[in-house]
């Protein structure tokens, strides 16, 4: 009866602990928040909790990811220029410990040119030193991962929005675009919490392009 | 009974597991202002609240035991506190702004940062070479920058009152002896470097760090590129000469290769000069270099170059007779260069240099051949315990061996052989919010000397506001006495200089503004003792002695008119000097009392094409009369240049095009820099006034740039 009753504080103890500290649970949770969001402080408030997972979970490169992701997301349904700098800081933030806690990691250094990307939105004239570095960092993620669809999509972005006149536009960007549609139709369905996002967002470029 | 154990046991153990914790309360500011949207977690678990519109929040958790609970908030410094367990606590939490790097103090006083990781005024390698009066050369365009005199038959850097010599180039932490190619009298020299292989200028116009020694008023440090992001073909036509060069990137390192060519021959047909070169300048460059990328940090680089350069220019010895003058010049130069992260918080660097050249000058009072070899080591460590402390040490060690001849003259032979070893110590920390404090010291050794000096360095820092800092520094500055003269005297002392530097300056939305006052305190400076021959050592001794005062003024503006981007220095000077030839203490002939610059840069989209304009101004610097008794009274005109530049940016068969072209002194200003006297009277007793001038009255450079991906 000892052994019964110590088995059972002994489930009772950790199925509190698994319910607080179900890292499973917390990200489902938050990636929900995040899908749902609509305003800047829906964003700020979903990135709050991968914030707190990010500093649960030392070892998990993920909370980070999704935390910067947000931020990035958010940044553009934000109005103050300074607020959405300050949001792309921390967003910034993230992605350093995500590439230090998972080095060469494609999917972080996507992060990163999406984060460069988010800069000029929020302020067109930075075009000039942000569009260069955004697809530095694109072509370094695609080097690490050369499938990694989000990479691909997000630089085919970044020439559709480069002048034609520099080698960017419509029909330039369009190869890329279909490429990264494949590879958004090839990657894997994985159960985890690996980035799998992008696939609308290049689908609607695709049909800009083919305007 | 057992069943009532079980039962006291699991109600014992729920009310610790669930011992609640209850927190309500409110995030503010300094302000006492509601913060809302803030992060309010127990560190180290999943559970948190975040602050409603009105900063409040409300977080209740079953946790166990005391916790801790953090609050965050985009912009501000995060905030913990301990809360016991069972705890029912009210907060109100207060955070301080972070302040994110623009805002940080930072030692300003005496630099003008151009690095990426500095944030005061910048200059890159675009801004240089659009900037009209730069002619592509890194140092014409930091002759638009404040504390700098306009030497325009010179070509090199003369800070704050110092000599050209007093400024010294280091690349990637090695100094280089030879920046500048090697030029006869009257003829400007240039920088040796395209500016496009740094990524960025720090210049110190003063109070320098003690990492770096032997220059006496400025240093001027070159950081190289890191990894160029793709492999090219960059090609160069220009009136005055051609230019190519390759660019091959691997995954982890890249390797450039550039030749330049430039004959003034067919540029001197089009646009003669004032007096016809016997021989046309002619120039070749080359120029291999090399990154090699080791772990997350490391770098190594490595860089070599090759420089010709030969010319027959005439020299006016008179009002009316010119002389020949032959140069021919050779250098080589090699630096290699490593740093790499041991640690999250320990940074090793260091390198190697070399520096020979061969300069060899024919004229009719014979031929001159000086030679010089030059090497330096370096290795350092750089301790980041964390953001607000940076400790900086190292050892510096250098040896240079220089000949120098005269031909016509028997037994004129001279040279030394000298080595000095340096240490430095640099210890920078920030206090509080609103100082950062730099201390630093460079004992320095000098073989010929067996002497050692010590320089203490001291930079402050303050905030002032949330966008302006006031800075001060001092410090102690010594330089081995200029080769021409230790090449006869093996004794003289190192030329010392001490700097006293406030600065004050405001940044805001992309407009900087600045203002710098200094006083600089010279002391064993060489002077000669006229009763003997030049070529003994007597001649020479360290007894000069000198001052320099002045106000820096500097604003840019990049904001206020879209696609406008300008910048106006001013500086005034005060320097007077007792040293080499000079019987009494008077201002040299290389300072105007006031010197102005304004350039400004404007891109039209629509063209493709920016256009640049560069106004310089000087009052006229004194020269002297041998004619009459009193020495340096005289005042040569008022020195001023328009110039303009255009720069058209095509895309030709996919490949990025530059048509560039810049004209110098478009208004054709016909007044001499200052003026010379003739060594020897002519045969009615009186010393001949030649003026110093510009070659051609305008100048003009005209290129197309290619770059194949």
């Amino acid at each position: 009866m000892k052994k019964v009753a110590l088995i059972i504080v002994v489930v009772v103890v950790s199925t509190a602990s698994l319910w607080a500290q179900n890292y499973a649970g917390a990200m489902q949770n938050a990636l929900a928040k995040m899908g749902a969001a609509k305003s800047t402080t829906d964003f700020v408030a979903a990135s709050q909790i991968f914030e707190r997972i990010t500093q649960v979970e030392t070892a998990k490169w993920e909370p980070a990811y999704y935390a910067a992701l947000s931020l990035i997301n958010g940044s553009y349904t934000g109005q103050e220029k300074e607020k959405r700098d300050q949001m792309l800081d921390q967003a910034q933030k993230f992605i350093d410990t995500c590439l230090k806690r998972s080095p060469e990691n494609s999917e972080a250094m996507t992060l990163q040119g999406y984060l460069y990307q988010a800069r000029i939105g929020v302020d067109g004239s930075r075009g000039q030193e942000f569009s260069p570095k955004a697809a530095g960092a694109l072509k370094q993620a695609m080097a690490w991962d050369a499938n990694n669809p989000r990479a691909t999509s997000l630089m085919a972005m970044n020439i559709f929005y480069t002048p034609s006149f520099y080698g960017g536009g419509k029909e330039n960007a369009l190869p890329l675009f279909e490429k990264a549609e494949k590879l958004f139709a090839e990657q894997p369905k994985s159960s985890s919490f690996t980035p799998s996002w992008g696939e609308e967002m290049n689908q609607h470029f695709l049909q800009e392009c083919k305007k | 009974m057992k069943k009532i154990q079980l039962i006291f046991l699991l109600t014992f153990l729920s009310v610790t597991v669930f011992g609640q914790i209850s927190i309500h309360g409110k995030v503010v500011d300094t302000q006492n202002q509601p913060l809302p949207g803030a992060n309010i977690y127990f560190e180290n678990t999943y559970e948190g609240a975040t602050s409603d519109s009105d900063g409040i929040f409300q977080l209740t958790s079953q946790l166990e035991g005391a916790q801790r609970l953090k609050v965050t908030f985009l912009g501000y410094v995060p905030y913990t506190v301990a809360i016991p367990a069972k705890a029912d606590t009210a907060l109100v939490i207060t955070l301080q702004p972070e302040h994110n790097k623009v805002d940080e103090v930072v030692i300003t006083a005496g630099t003008f940062g151009t690095d990426d990781d500095e944030q005061t005024v910048t200059l890159n390698a675009i801004d240089i070479l659009t900037t009209p009066t730069s002619e592509g050369d890194i140092y014409g365009a930091l002759r638009t920058l404040p504390g700098t005199q306009q030497v325009a038959e010179d070509g090199r850097l003369f800070v704050r009152g110092g000599e050209a010599y007093e400024t010294k180039t280091f690349i990637d932490g090695m100094e280089m002896q030879q920046p500048y190619s090697s030029s006869t009298p009257d003829l400007p020299s240039r920088g040796r470097f395209s500016p496009e292989l740094f990524k960025g200028t720090l210049f110190g116009t003063g109070g320098y760090s003690a990492e770096y020694g032997q220059a006496l008023s400025s240093a001027l440090i070159l950081h190289t590129i890191d990894l160029p992001k793709e492999s090219f073909t960059s090609i160069g036509l220009l009136n005055v000469g051609v230019q190519g060069g390759y660019t091959k990137r691997f995954d982890k390192a890249s390797v450039s290769a550039s030749g330049e060519y430039y004959n003034l021959g067919l540029n001197n047909r089009i646009n003669p000069p004032r007096n016809a070169f016997a021989e046309d300048p002619v120039q070749m460059n080359g120029l291999v270099h090399a990154q090699v990328k080791s772990g997350k940090q490391g770098m190594w680089k490595a860089l070599y170059s090759f420089n010709h350069h030969k010319l027959i220019a005439p020299y006016a010895t008179s009002a009316t007779d010119r002389e020949n003058v032959a140069l021919n010049s050779t250098n080589h130069y090699v630096n290699t260069t490593y740093r790499n992260m041991l640690s999250d918080t320990w940074m090793i660097y260091g390198g190697v240099s070399g520096d020979y050249y061969d300069d060899r000058i024919k004229m009719e009072e014979g031929n001159y051949h000086i030679m010089d070899r030059y090497s330096q080591g370096r290795a350092g460590l750089k301790y980041l315990p964390s953001e607000k402390v940076k400790i900086n040490m190292g050892v510096d060690a250098n040896w240079q061996d220089n000949e120098r001849s005269n031909e016509a003259v028997a037994n004129r032979e001279a040279g030394f052989t000298q080595r000095t070893l340096a240490t430095y110590v640099e210890v920078e920390f920030q206090l509080g919010e609103n100082w950062a404090v730099r201390l630093g010291v460079r004992p320095e050794y000098f073989d010929l000397l067996q002497k050692i000096e010590v320089a203490p360095r001291l930079s402050l820092a303050r905030k002032t506001g949330e966008h302006s800092q006031l800075s001060l520094a001092y410090g102690a500055f010594y330089q081995n006495a200029p080769d021409e003269y230790l090449a006869f005297n093996h004794q003289l002392n190192a030329e010392g200089a001490g700097h006293f530097i406030l600065n004050y300056q405001y940044s805001r939305n992309k407009r900087d503004f600045r203002i710098e006052t200094y006083y600089k305190d010279y002391q064993s400076l060489v002077k000669f003792n006229m009763g003997q021959s030049e070529y003994t050592p007597a001649y020479y001794t360290s007894s000069g002695s000198g001052y320099s005062k002045g106000v820096d003024l500097f604003f840019r503006d990049r904001k206020s008119i879209p696609l406008l981007d300008y910048w106006i220095a001013y500086s005034y000077l005060d320097t007077k000097r007792y040293y080499r030839d000079f019987p009494t203490k008077v201002t040299p002939g290389f300072v105007a009392k006031n010197t102005l610059s304004v350039v400004g840069k404007y891109w039209i989209a629509g063209w493709n094409t920016q256009f640049g304009f560069s106004f310089t101004a000087a009052s006229g610097r004194p020269y002297d009369d041998p004619n009459t008794p009193a020495f340096m009274d005289k005042k040569a005109p008022v020195y001023s240049n328009l110039s303009l530049n255009a720069s058209h940016l095509a895309y030709l068969f996919g490949n990025y095009t530059i048509f560039y072209c810049s004209v110098g002194n478009v208004l054709g200003r016909d007044k001499p820099y200052t003026y010379r006297y003739s060594e020897t009277p002519n045969s009615a007793g009186t010393n001949e006034r030649i003026p110093v001038q510009a070659e051609t009255l305008r100048s003009i450079i005209l290129g197309v740039f290619i770059q194949i991906k």
